[in-house]
C-alpha cells in the first residue's frame, strides 16, 4: 500500500496498489493544480520525484516524457504508479487538501483494515479526533 | 465548389486496444478496416469509408484530409497552393486506403494536409431509399459523424491567408486584440459552406492539435454525451456548455491517449456575406465558454 509524501507541505496519501499517483491523490483529498488530460498525452501532470520509484503500465509517449526524464526523476502523474512509498516536491500552491473532517473520509478509504478511530488525523489538525469522524463515530 | 468538408483525422494513439474502446464503444464509430497498427472508422450517417484514423504510436495528429467535389478541383487547389508558396506533392489512390488521389502539403503551421475528391463509399445503415431517420442499435454516444477541428499555428494570420487563398474558406468568427484594422490576430474560425467551421486556428506551438470534434444533434444529445462519458470513466476537460463562439454546444473530453476531442452540436448558419463576429481578449472567457465566463487553464495548455 504505497504512501505518497508530498513536500514541502507534508501532504501524505495512501495509494491503492496499482493505483496512478493523480488519481490516488483527489481520491484521497488532495487537488492539484496541474492537470490536463488525465491519459498521458499533455505532459502537464509532471511533478519531480524526490525520493522512491514510479513504474508505467500503459505506454507513454516520448514526446511527452523522454527517457532522460524519466532517469532524472520526473513523474508522469497521471501514468505513474509508485513502486512502494514515494516523495514528490510540489509548491504549497500548487495543491490543496480538503478540509480536515472530509480528508479524514477520503484518506482512509486506501486502509479498510484500519478503523478510522485508529488512524491520526492529518498532521494539521491535531484536534481531529475530538471533532471529526472518530469522535461522530463515538457517538 | 473546391473544398467540401473536413473528411478526415488522422490521429496518433499510444494503446490501440484503448483507442478502439473509446471510439468504438464510448463514442459508437463503425470500424471499416483494421490494418493491424493502422484503424479507420465512420460515424453512423456517413457514406465515405473513413473519417477518423487511428495509428499506434505517439499523440497528436498524423494528418487531416480534405474533400473537395471534383477532380479537378484538385489541380486548381494544387495551382493555388504553389502560388501561396506551399511545396506540394502529388499523392496516388490507395496510399490511403480507400481513398483517392490528390495532394499533400505541409501548412505554415507545420501540418500535414491532404486533399482528395473520393473515397469509396460504403453507404449507412439506414440507406438512401425510404431511408429511416437513424440506425436502431447505436452504440455508446452514437456520433453520426466527424466535424471539425481545432489546430495551433504560431502565426494565425498565415494559416488565415493560406486557407482563404488556397482552400478558399472564409471566417466566420475572430478573437483578436483589438477592433483596430492592425490588430492581432489571435484566432480564426474558417469554413467553405453553410457549416459555422471546418477548421479553426488558434495561437500557439506549431504543429499541435487542440482537438477534433464529432457533431450531434442537440442540447440533449451533448448532455447524453457527457453522461455516457461518466460511464465509461472519460475524463472531461469542460462541458456540458455553450460556445459564445459559433454558439454551439459542446463537451471537450480526452481520448485513452490524452488527445482532446469534442462533441458538438447547434452553431449557426454561415454565409460567406454574413459579418463576421469579432471577440476581443476581455469577452474572450465568455466566448470560449459562454457560462462559466472564464476560461481554464487546460483548455490553453492542454494540446498534443
Amino acid at each position: 500500500m504505497p504512501t505518497v509524501r508530498i513536500e514541502p507541505s507534508g501532504f501524505e496519501a495512501h495509494l491503492n496498489p496499482g493505483e496512478p499517483v493523480l488519481a490516488g491523490l483527489f481520491r484521497c483529498g488532495y487537488t492539484v493544480r496541474q492537470v490536463g488530460c488525465r491519459r498521458g498525452g499533455c505532459g502537464i501532470c509532471k511533478i519531480e520525484l524526490t525520493a522512491g520509484e514510479v513504474t508505467y503500465e500503459k505506454v507513454v509517449a516520448e514526446s511527452v516524457l523522454t527517457a532522460q526524464e524519466q532517469t532524472q526523476g520526473t513523474c508522469l502523474t497521471c501514468r505513474a504508479i509508485p513502486v512502494g512509498d514515494i516523495t514528490l516536491h510540489l509548491e504549497q500552491v500548487d495543491v490543496h487538501q480538503a478540509p480536515p473532517g472530509l480528508l479524514r473520509y477520503l484518506n482512509v478509504a486506501a486502509h479498510p483494515a484500519v478503523t478510522p478511530a485508529s488512524t491520526p488525523g492529518p498532521a494539521t489538525t491535531p484536534a481531529s479526533t475530538t471533532h471529526g469522524f472518530a469522535a461522530t463515530n463515538k457517538e | 465548389m473546391g473544398i467540401m468538408r473536413m473528411g478526415y483525422a488522422h490521429v496518433r494513439v499510444t494503446d490501440l486496444a484503448e483507442a478502439k474502446h473509446h471510439y468504438a464503444s464510448t463514442m459508437g464509430l463503425y470500424e471499416t478496416l483494421d490494418e493491424g497498427n493502422r484503424v479507420y472508422y465512420k460515424g453512423w450517417d456517413e457514406w465515405d469509408h473513413h473519417s477518423v484514423v487511428l495509428e499506434e504510436g505517439g499523440v497528436g495528429l498524423v494528418k487531416f484530409g480534405f474533400k473537395v467535389d471534383k477532380p479537378e478541383d484538385i489541380d486548381e487547389i494544387e495551382q493555388k497552393a504553389a502560388t501561396f508558396g506551399l511545396t506540394v506533392e502529388r499523392m496516388s489512390a490507395g496510399e490511403n486506403p480507400e481513398v483517392s488521389d490528390g495532394i499533400r502539403f505541409t501548412t505554415p503551421s507545420e501540418h500535414v494536409f491532404e486533399v482528395y475528391h473520393s473515397q469509396t463509399v460504403i453507404g449507412t445503415e439506414v440507406g438512401t431509399h425510404n431511408p429511416e431517420s437513424f440506425p436502431r442499435h447505436l452504440v455508446g454516444v452514437g456520433v453520426p459523424g466527424l466535424d471539425h477541428a481545432l489546430i495551433l499555428a504560431e502565426d494565425v494570420g498565415t494559416m488565415q491567408q493560406m486557407l482563404t487563398d488556397v482552400f478558399g474558406f472564409y471566417a466566420t468568427e475572430r478573437v483578436q486584440t483589438t477592433l483596430d484594422d492592425d490588430a492581432h490576430l489571435i484566432a480564426t474560425w474558417m469554413t467553405s459552406n453553410n457549416q459555422i467551421h471546418q477548421l479553426a486556428v488558434l495561437e500557439g506551438p506549431q504543429g499541435r492539435l487542440h482537438h477534433f470534434a464529432f457533431k450531434l444533434g442537440d442540447w440533449s444529445d451533448v448532455g447524453r454525451a457527457a453522461d455516457l462519458m461518466s460511464m465509461d470513466d472519460v475524463p472531461i476537460d469542460i462541458g456540458p456548455t455553450r460556445h459564445g463562439i459559433t454558439r454551439g454546444q459542446t463537451v471537450y473530453f480526452f481520448d485513452p491517449s490524452g488527445n482532446r476531442n469534442e462533441v458538438f452540436a447547434g452553431g449557426y448558419l454561415a454565409y460567406p456575406d454574413r459579418p463576421v463576429s469579432v471577440w476581443t481578449p476581455e469577452a474572450i472567457g465568455k466566448g470560449v465558454f459562454y457560462h462559466a465566463r472564464e476560461l481554464n487553464e487546460r483548455f490553453m495548455t492542454v494540446s498534443t
